[in-house]
């Protein structure tokens, strides 16, 4: 369902720092899939979700999402069936808007937004059971500002709201390398509930590997603006840590590192 | 002092301040909500002055001049908003370029008179039903009309941050990346906060011009230095009572403001250094906004008095 095709990313063109991070790169993601990308700094894989968000343009080359060319689309255009849910819990909510105001304008993604109240009473009970997946008791605290949540509580305001329109692909950007192992590990797991009982098709960068081999149906590494390993399904269930630290090294002695 | 000659100095300070109230809405909505120090507002207030004295002349209906103030304003908006988000200039210098040609513009629509008396035109103040029903507060009847015209445009926006579209306001300057991620164009909605707060500085300008009953295209000079210690005064004074609206806060600044000036004018000081004044107050108001915030309560809590 998305299709990268041919591309072509240069960046700091014509500087001393010029850098080709993509030549000819392809993927193709299938509807449904899950798929971890791992690699290391600089290996390309904040600038594939950039790409596939439109927060950066390819060189050269097309991105198509259900048969649709988005490759020229603007990034707002693209959030109204984009969702995306970045490393800073902050970037995810308003810190001065309450729980139920931050629901109310997520809910309202890709609409026009008119004069009308923005707050729809009738809808916090829905808005309280969709906090209620999250077992943090934010469903009794929805008058609170997001401002005095934590960043763990952020996080899965984020994954809530982030989720509350229908979208066609899901981009998770390190979502939850900003949070300490124990609260990492429940986003973790609540976001693996939401993408299996929303069939989200889903692209997850992450610096944890424990997550990249745990969840998901496919997993990719990048290096150098290439897809050094990619596998599905039974490859990825009988691959284990120890053959992903033996590839990180190999790579890591290979660029001098 | 006698008591007649105090009360008519709070009469004006209240005056005064209801008027320049509206600008304190206007940059409460650039300044404090999308964070954009707009210059444009030293324009647009005489805009919205040489726009009425105009119409008044020409007679036509006083509360639809400042309608048409209204607009003349929000239009000049909209090109500070182009130059920044179309080409891209930077906030400051945005603003600038049109308070700049403003200054021309607001010449030619008085027929390049700086000053301009309006006669014995019919404004506001001396026509209609609500001047006719304020004429019993004797006095106080300029100030009546001045305030339940400011108090309308507030409610007016209390309302508006309530809406849909207002919270994409508020959402821009609280999180820029949030519009971009609920499918908005982010520019746009900058471009509506500098039409809505133009077009209520115009609005300040033709409420003025109908008191004084002249324009003077000098009259923006400084205005969004005043704005600005309005906002920041009132918010700091009554910031920390969470019950009342940032609207009612920073008119209740521009008036405090204005008493500033007032009490620095019958010191006796030379006029001639009101700005100097003006300039040292503004400073006073950065510099105990900090001292305020110290061990107070954090950004996010005390930015939501919408």
């Amino acid at each position: 369902m998305l299709h990268l095709t041919h591309i072509y990313k240069t960046f700091h063109t014509g500087t001393i720092n010029e850098t080709t991070l993509y030549h000819d790169f392809n993927l193709s993601v299938k509807e449904g899939d899950f798929i971890s990308v791992i690699g290391s700094n600089g290996s390309g894989k904040s600038t594939l979700l950039n790409l596939i968000c439109g927060t950066l343009q390819a060189d050269k080359g097309s991105i198509l999402l259900e048969e649709k060319d988005i490759t020229n689309v603007k990034a707002y255009k693209r959030s109204s069936y984009i969702a995306r849910v970045y490393q800073n819990p902050s970037m995810g909510s308003c810190a001065s808007f309450s729980i139920l105001e931050n629901m109310a304008i997520a809910e309202n993604k890709g609409k026009p937004f008119l004069f009308k109240k923005a707050v729809n009473k009738d809808r916090i009970d829905f808005y309280k059971t969709q906090l209620e997946k999250l077992h943090l008791g934010l469903e009794n605290r929805i008058h609170d500002k997001v401002g005095n949540l934590s960043g763990g509580q952020r996080q899965a305001l984020a994954m809530i709201t982030s989720t509350l329109t229908p979208n066609k692909l899901l981009i998770l950007d390190e979502h939850t390398a900003a949070l300490d192992p124990k609260t990492a590990d429940n986003i973790m797991e609540l976001t693996n509930e939401l993408i299996l009982s929303k069939k989200l098709t889903t692209l997850m960068v992450t610096h944890n590997l424990k997550f990249a081999l745990k969840y998901g149906n496919r997993l990719i590494m990048m290096h150098q603006g290439k897809a050094i390993m990619d596998q599905c399904q039974t490859e990825k269930q009988n691959l284990k840590l120890e053959d992903l630290l033996d590839k990180f090294n190999e790579i890591s002695i290979e660029s001098g590192n | 002092m006698e008591l007649s000659s105090f009360l008519s100095i709070i009469q004006g300070i209240l005056e005064q301040g209801f008027i320049y109230g509206i600008v304190a809405l206007g940059i409460y909505i650039t300044y404090h909500i999308l964070d954009f120090p707009d210059l444009s507002v030293d324009g647009t207030f005489p805009l919205g002055s040489a726009v009425t004295a105009v119409l008044l002349i020409h007679g036509v209906n006083p509360w639809l001049t400042i309608l048409i103030s209204f607009l003349a304003g929000a239009c000049a908006g909209f090109l500070t908003g182009f130059f920044h988000v179309v080409l891209k200039i930077k906030d400051l210098l945005a603003g600038i370029i049109t308070m700049t040609g403003l200054y021309s513009i607001n010449l030619m629509i008085t027929g390049y008179s700086p000053l301009l008396q309006i006669g014995d035109a019919k404004t506001i103040f001396n026509s209609g039903f609500l001047a006719n029903l304020s004429n019993s507060f004797g006095v106080w009847k300029t100030f009546i009309l001045i305030f339940l015209n400011t108090i309308v445009i507030k409610l007016f926006l209390d309302w508006y941050f309530k809406t849909k579209s207002g919270f994409l306001l508020r959402a821009a300057g609280d999180n820029e990346n949030m519009i971009t991620m609920l499918a908005q164009d982010k520019g746009k909605v900058k471009i509506i906060g500098l039409m809505l707060c133009n077009g209520l500085s115009a609005t300040a300008g033709s409420v003025l011009c109908q008191q004084q009953r002249y324009f003077d295209s000098n009259s923006g000079t400084g205005m969004l230095v005043m704005g600005l210690a309005s906002v920041i005064i009132g918010m700091t004074l009554l910031g920390k009572l969470a019950k009342i609206k940032g609207t009612t806060m920073v008119i209740f600044g521009a008036v405090l403001y204005k008493a500033c000036i007032a009490v620095a004018l019958n010191l006796r000081i030379n006029p001639n250094n009101l700005k100097l004044i003006m300039a040292i107050i503004f400073l006073i108001a950065l510099v105990s906004k900090d001292l305020f915030r110290k061990g107070g309560k954090q950004h996010a809590s005390s930015d939501s008095h919408l």
